[in-house]
């Protein structure tokens, strides 16, 4: 298992395109920040810092990218069949991979929030403060960030639960990428239709499409009128979802011929 | 028992299509064993079985632990390439083996590197190593852990004859420090010069399982005269009891223990002038022919 996850970790570590995803979103995050500075009208700064300067977005489309290659990926260098003869395990080369993928997860959100308040303090030094309040006169700056990026990492893993899943049953990662970005952008697609739907069909608030509004409801708690579902619902929803399209995912990696 | 491997009763199916019938065999301590047969005689997925790779109904066992498809004891003991080298094009050849290799392994990296020539690449990035290159860097990867069993799956595919050579060498002293091979080859003259036991697949089957010397002995040794007359040559050799083949040529079969010192006399005493005589030696491909074809 350390094992694995070391191979893991060395793969991740020695590819190009890790450190070159990493500066490219360094970069859009600082143009972000200038932006805003200069035009603070459109562009509003406090509104901007809490996605931590669009990072967040990117993250999660960079996670999906990884999530869809992690496993398809070696399929396609021919290389799954190392990785088996040298552990003989399917469940732990997939829990490897998802440890991988998590502690990417961590770092890239850690890494991406620590670098908007570096962004924040060079630029916005004067501007506003982490502890000032928000309209609403009880949350104060720092925390709506905080449950913001905890949301935001929450309901990508949901979606990145759905993209293992689908590159566990196929070789290719095309479709996987397809069904993640699709799913990260569903609820722009087609949230309308769906809150309609929730409310002819009650019982369909819990699917995992409207579970995705997490976000949205921490920084607009009007949104439970549409999504039917309470912030702490939302969370439990998120949690339930992840775990169980992990446990499908192993299941039927484990059974995987190759 | 010194077995390594143990293969009983090995079953595979592919949906309905049954590509492997019951299929025993065994391979000792130290032997280098090939695995002969046509294509889609069923060797990749003998392999694959053994290696846990796909599904399969009977018993493995390496070192005497039982393969299940998910779970084996003896895994750490055993390299395997198959089919073809599975390479990451962002690493170098270098990097592939320092990832693979134990801490107790990290020393012979280099030895292994001179061993097969692979100094002058190791050290780029493998996305634009040759199909020669990525052969050998699958064979170092098999190899670098000093594993109890080795499978290689075509192992001199790509490989230029120096490469050949120096993988011979390489598989003969490995053998002889104690590591049992199953290789499959589909050239039989080299897999002559080297295995020490031959098992011989027919669409799934076993149809022959034995030592090297002891097939080859059992086949025929062919002898082809060339004479100032060779027709009276050949009736002076059917005259004498000798089994003549078919066309143009004066080509007899010896049995068992016969030599051609005899034939040579009878021919030289009847004033036949002997220009040059072809012996056609044992050979690994003329005997897995008549196998498979009977
Ligand atoms: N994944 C698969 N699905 C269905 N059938 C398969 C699969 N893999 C192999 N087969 C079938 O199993 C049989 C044996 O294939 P195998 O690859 O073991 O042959 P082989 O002896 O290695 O041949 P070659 O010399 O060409 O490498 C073939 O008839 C092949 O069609
Ligand atoms: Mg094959």
């Amino acid at each position: 298992m350390t094992t694995l996850f070391k191979q893991e970790l060395y793969k991740l570590i020695k590819r190009r395109s890790t450190w070159v995803c990493i500066v490219g979103i360094m970069l859009i995050a600082t143009l972000l920040a200038i932006t805003s500075k200069l035009y603070p009208q459109h562009f509003i700064p406090r509104e901007l810092f809490v996605s931590n300067y669009a990072a967040d977005t990117f993250v999660a489309l960079l996670l999906i990218g990884s999530a869809a290659s992690i496993i398809s990926s070696e399929y396609q260098y021919n290389t799954m069949k190392n990785i088996v003869c040298q552990i003989h395990s399917r469940p732990k080369i997939l829990l490897a991979k998802w440890l991988l993928l998590f502690t990417y997860s961590m770092f890239l959100y850690l890494w991406f929030s620590g670098f908007a308040y570096f962004n924040k303090v060079i630029f916005f030094r004067n501007d506003y403060s982490l502890t000032s309040l928000l309209r609403n006169q009880k949350t104060s700056l720092w925390e709506y960030w905080i449950e913001t990026i905890f949301s935001n990492f929450l309901t990508t893993w949901l979606v990145l639960s759905v993209v293992l899943l689908i590159s566990a049953l196929f070789k290719k990662s095309n479709l996987a990428i397809t069904v993640g970005v699709v799913g990260y952008f569903a609820i722009t697609i087609i949230g309308k239709v769906t809150a309609q739907l929730i409310q002819r069909w009650h019982f369909l608030k819990w699917n995992p499409i409207n579970l995705l509004n997490y976000s949205a409801q921490i920084a607009q708690p009007a949104m439970q009128k549409i999504t039917g579902l309470n912030l702490d619902q939302l969370f439990v929803g998120n949690l339930i979802y992840i775990i169980l399209f992990m446990i499908v995912g192993m299941w039927l990696f484990s059974n995987k011929e190759i | 028992m010194n077995s390594v491997l143990s293969v009983q009763n090995l079953i595979k199916n592919f949906k309905s299509n049954q590509v492997l019938h019951n299929v025993t065999f065994n391979c000792k301590k130290g032997r280098i064993v090939g695995l002969i047969g046509a294509n889609g005689a069923g060797k990749t997925t003998i392999m694959k079985s053994i290696l846990g790779l796909v599904k399969s109904r009977g018993a493995i066992k390496i070192n005497g632990e039982t393969v299940h498809f998910n779970h084996a004891g003896g895994v750490d003991s055993v390299g395997a390439l198959i089919e073809y080298p599975g390479i990451y094009p962002y690493l170098t050849g270098k990097e592939h083996l320092n990832m693979l290799a134990t801490n107790e392994n990290k020393q012979a990296i280099s030895k292994l590197i001179s061993d097969l020539k692979m100094a002058g690449y190791i050290d780029k990035r493998a996305k634009n190593y040759s199909l020669g290159m990525r052969q050998k860097l699958g064979i170092a990867m098999a190899l670098v852990n000093h594993p109890d069993l080795v499978i290689l799956d075509e192992p001199m595919n790509g490989l230029d004859p120096q490469a050949t050579y120096d993988l011979r060498q390489l598989i003969l002293s490995r053998a002889q420090a104690g590591t049992t091979f199953l290789i499959s080859s589909h050239i039989l003259s080299e897999l002559q010069k080297l295995a020490n036991d031959v098992i011989v697949l027919d669409k799934g089957r076993i149809v022959r399982s034995t030592t090297m010397g002891e097939l080859l002995s059992k086949s025929l040794k062919r002898v082809i005269f060339k004479t100032s007359d060779d027709g009276r040559a050949k009736s002076i050799l059917q005259a004498s009891g000798y089994h003549l083949e078919l066309g143009s040529q004066v080509k007899i079969t010896l049995k068992e223990g016969e030599g051609i010192e005899e034939a040579v006399k009878q021919l030289t005493r009847r004033n036949v002038l002997i220009e040059d005589i072809v012996q056609e030696n044992n050979d690994l491909e003329k005997v897995v022919l008549n196998l498979i074809k009977g």
